[in-house]
């Protein structure tokens, strides 16, 4: 097999953070190269760096024997190097044959009767003969994938780059675009496919490379890569890590004994029953069931797209369900309006935190204190918060838009303190923080825990949820596949939920 | 010089009363992104009530506009309740159409009611000069306007920035969601954003039915003049609608003291378009837009 693509050492940083860091891979003719890596690995920038839309710091791009690093990205698809995107770009204005017809007659400058001649060939590849006239604008997600990867197969590339094919699909759905995959690598295309759906690389691969914080974590055949301790490590956490947990055990023997004195049905804080919702054509929430005791910690873990916010902003009424019931202390607040729901106790710390840039660190602290309840305690709230985070002291009078990544999620738990409320939710606090900033956040939250503070944390970091909670839950692809005590989960259960070895084969 | 001068001090009173009839539509569009086409026509409805109410049940200017405030309050609060929240989930576009129902309904309904003929509101300032010197004469009518102008943006300044309902507003037009979770319901925030910009559109009603007069369709060119100033000043800046409003209030008198008064108003828009050339976002755009 001869060589197609060669990656060298491949470096590129956004000011302080060097996000790859000397990547090098080969992919060779007609080969379907698998890229899979946690999130903030590199892998959408490394595939933009392959597309031509952003130009690396240092390294090699060697393809067909050439250096193409410093050309352009018009330049790169007369080559030969075809895309598709994560979110799909069809035209929803066309019919699907027009849309697969446009990447014929502009990405290969054929003539209209060639590229409509290709276009059959290519619907038929794809499964969507029988949808030819269809607005693709009116075509469900796994037709809007497909259809997707059809465009990019009308110019006829000879390297295909796919950005998440398998996203927000049931498993019957992944297996008929890992299907698609097959049949264009039999037509001679040679493939990288970058995925977060772990489960499609056994099967839809010949080679699949981990990535973790821009370096190569292994590379080989897949199901071993899958099984290696060290794609393991990179999503879990090392054995040590495990072990460190120890003092997190005993805590949780101490507070179980407590919630133990109470009442069984004043021990349940909140119960989500059979929850389902929907995002548009798109199921978003399988049937979900948890039950959230007073003065756990309890985690809800899960890759990019499992559902975990979507989970938790229905839980706070953003997302209305389709169906089941969310109860909170013994009131349905099923489907009821977000500020209702902030009413009766519950607080969130919203992804990417949402502070109000506009307003000072201490309008936003004041803001927590809107509903009459809160209001009447705000000073005290006030000291306990500044005594909590000194550094918004510090910045009291500052405007939040002028605040550090890290000192605004400590302005949205803070906020959420200010509240008063009976359980926060904590949806992935800890995303693009420094270590140190992180450590700090999670201590802070473990104080105000040890107060009978009820919290739920969303992390996609496996190893730091076990650590820092009571109970976990860990969620695939909208449903919750494993659920128990953090400390008796085993390890070997959370891969194999994680990883759903078995789930194709 | 005199001329001049006259123009100066004249077209900054006129100003103060364009900020007026301005600042509502700024402060909708800040808080919700809305650009509320009905502004104008609830203004001269605003005068309608003024009027009549003055001239066949209370007597008193001052007590119809009490009653006018009121009035106008609970019907744009229910528009806002039961038409835009419906559809401003669904983009600008859809409220925006909404807003020009409404003010197409509003217009007919009144030339159903008062026909198309000219009123006005007694003003019992308009032939008392102030001040009456040889370089520039000042009615008190349009003191009165300016005062009552600025008092008005400066009221609204304060609640905005200083109240606990104006917290509420502004933690809406940063972020719905995050307000939402603070416990404030933001469709509710919204009927009284309406409500109060409004209010502030019944006062503009006020001053420029004393002023100028008006007839049953007046409120689409009352709505291009809060345009120009909301535009010049920066969407969603009230006191830049101030500054918005003398400025083409300037422009538009100097426009007519240098070319005389049937260009003014196209001078006061070149005006306009020389700013926004100048400063896309207008002169003072502070509030964050979600």
């Amino acid at each position: 097999m001869s060589e197609l693509l060669r990656v060298e050492d491949l470096s590129i940083a956004f000011g302080n953070n060097q996000v790859l860091k000397g990547l090098s891979f080969e992919v060779n003719e007609n080969e379907v190269l698998g890229i899979i890596g946690p999130n903030g690995a590199g892998k959408t920038v490394l595939l933009n760096i392959l597309t031509g839309i952003l130009k690396p710091d240092s390294g090699r791009i060697i393809y067909q024997g050439e250096d193409i690093a410093k050309t352009k990205i018009v330049e790169r698809t007369y080559m030969g190097i075809g895309r598709t995107f994560q979110v799909p770009r069809s035209f929803e204005g066309m019919s699907v044959y027009e849309n697969v017809m446009i990447g014929g007659v502009c990405g290969r400058q054929m003539t209209e009767k060639e590229a409509g001649a290709g276009a059959d060939k290519i619907l038929a590849q794809i499964n969507m003969a029988d949808k030819r006239d269809l607005l693709a604008g009116t075509l469900g997600l796994l037709d809007r994938k497909r259809l997707e990867i059809g465009v990019a197969l009308a110019s006829k590339p000879r390297l295909l780059l796919i950005d998440e094919a398998a996203g927000g699909l049931t498993e019957s759905e992944v297996v008929s675009i890992i299907d698609i995959v097959r049949g264009a690598k039999e037509q001679g295309v040679t493939i990288i496919w970058i995925e977060h759906v772990l489960q499609t690389m056994i099967e839809g691969t010949d080679r699949t490379l981990c990535v973790a914080e821009g370096r190569n974590v292994i590379c080989g055949n897949p199901r071993d890569v899958m099984d290696s301790p060290e794609v393991h490590a990179v999503y879990l956490g090392t054995e040590e890590d495990y072990a460190d947990e120890g003092a997190g055990a005993d805590n949780d023997i101490a507070k179980t004994g407590t919630a133990q004195a109470l009442p069984p049905q004043d021990k349940t804080l909140l119960e989500i029953s059979g929850l389902n919702v929907l995002h548009g054509d798109l199921q978003a929430i399988h049937d979900v069931s948890m039950r959230i005791e007073r003065g756990h910690i309890v985690s809800i873990i899960g890759a990019n797209g499992a559902g975990k916010s979507t989970l938790l902003n229905t839980v706070m009424g953003i997302h209305n369900p389709a169906g089941g019931t969310i109860v909170f202390e013994g009131d349905d607040i099923t489907g009821k309006r977000t500020s209702a729901i902030a009413e009766k106790g519950l607080a969130m710390t919203p992804e990417g935190s949402r502070v109000f840039a506009d307003m000072t660190v201490t309008e936003n602290l004041l803001m927590g204190a809107y509903l009459p309840a809160a209001k009447k305690a705000k000073t005290e709230q006030l000291e306990k918060v500044f005594e909590m985070f000194p550094v918004l002291k510090e910045k009291s009078e500052q405007l939040a838009s002028f605040l550090s990544g890290g000192q605004r999620q400590m302005l949205s738990i803070a906020r959420a303190i200010m509240m008063n409320p009976k359980v926060v939710i904590c949806d992935e606090i800890s995303l693009g923080l420094a270590p140190v900033v992180i450590q700090d956040i999670y201590a802070k939250l473990k104080e105000l825990n040890e107060q009978g503070l009820t919290f739920i944390l969303v992390e996609q970091e496996i190893k730091r949820s076990l650590r820092h909670s009571d109970y976990s839950y860990v969620m695939v692809k909208g449903r919750i596949v494993l659920e128990g005590k953090s400390s008796e989960l085993s390890r070997s259960d959370v891969s194999d939920a994680y990883f759903g070895i078995n789930r194709f084969a | 010089m005199e001329l001049f001068v006259q123009s100066v001090i004249s077209g900054i009173l006129l100003g103060g009363l364009y900020a007026a009839i301005g600042v509502g539509l700024s402060l909708v569009f800040g808080i919700m992104g809305l650009t509320n086409i009905a502004h104008g026509s609830l203004m001269i409805l605003a005068s309608f009530f003024i009027m009549i109410l003055s001239q066949q049940a209370t007597g008193s200017v001052i007590l119809s506009l009490i009653l006018t405030l009121a009035i106008m309050a609970a019907i744009s609060g229910l528009a806002q309740g039961f038409l835009v929240n419906r559809v401003l989930d669904k983009g600008a576009e859809p409220a925006l159409l909404v807003t020009f129902g409404i003010a197409i309904i509003i217009q007919n309904a009144l030339q159903l009611a008062f026909g198309a003929d000219f009123k006005s509101i007694a003003s019992p300032f308009a032939s008392i000069n102030v001040v009456n010197s040889k370089w520039v004469v000042i009615t008190g009518e349009y003191l009165l306007n300016f005062i009552i102008s600025v008092a008005v943006i400066f009221a609204l300044h304060f609640i905005v920035r200083k109240t606990w309902f104006g917290r509420s507003i502004r933690a809406a037009s940063s972020s719905v969601v995050a307000a939402e979770l603070m416990g404030i319901n933001t469709k509710r925030t919204y009927v009284l954003t309406m409500s109060l910009a409004t209010m502030t559109g019944c006062i503009g009603g006020l001053l420029v039915g004393q002023t100028f007069g008006f007839y049953s369709y007046s409120g689409m060119s009352y709505l291009i003049i809060a345009f120009g100033v909301v535009v010049i000043g920066g969407m969603g800046s009230i006191v830049g609608t101030l500054l918005g409003g003398v400025i083409l209030g300037v422009a538009q008198l100097l426009g007519a003291y240098f070319f005389g008064s049937g260009v003014q108003i196209l001078i006061g828009y070149l005006t306009l378009l020389v700013i926004l050339t100048l400063r896309p976002r207008g002169l003072l755009s502070n509030m964050t837009r979600k």
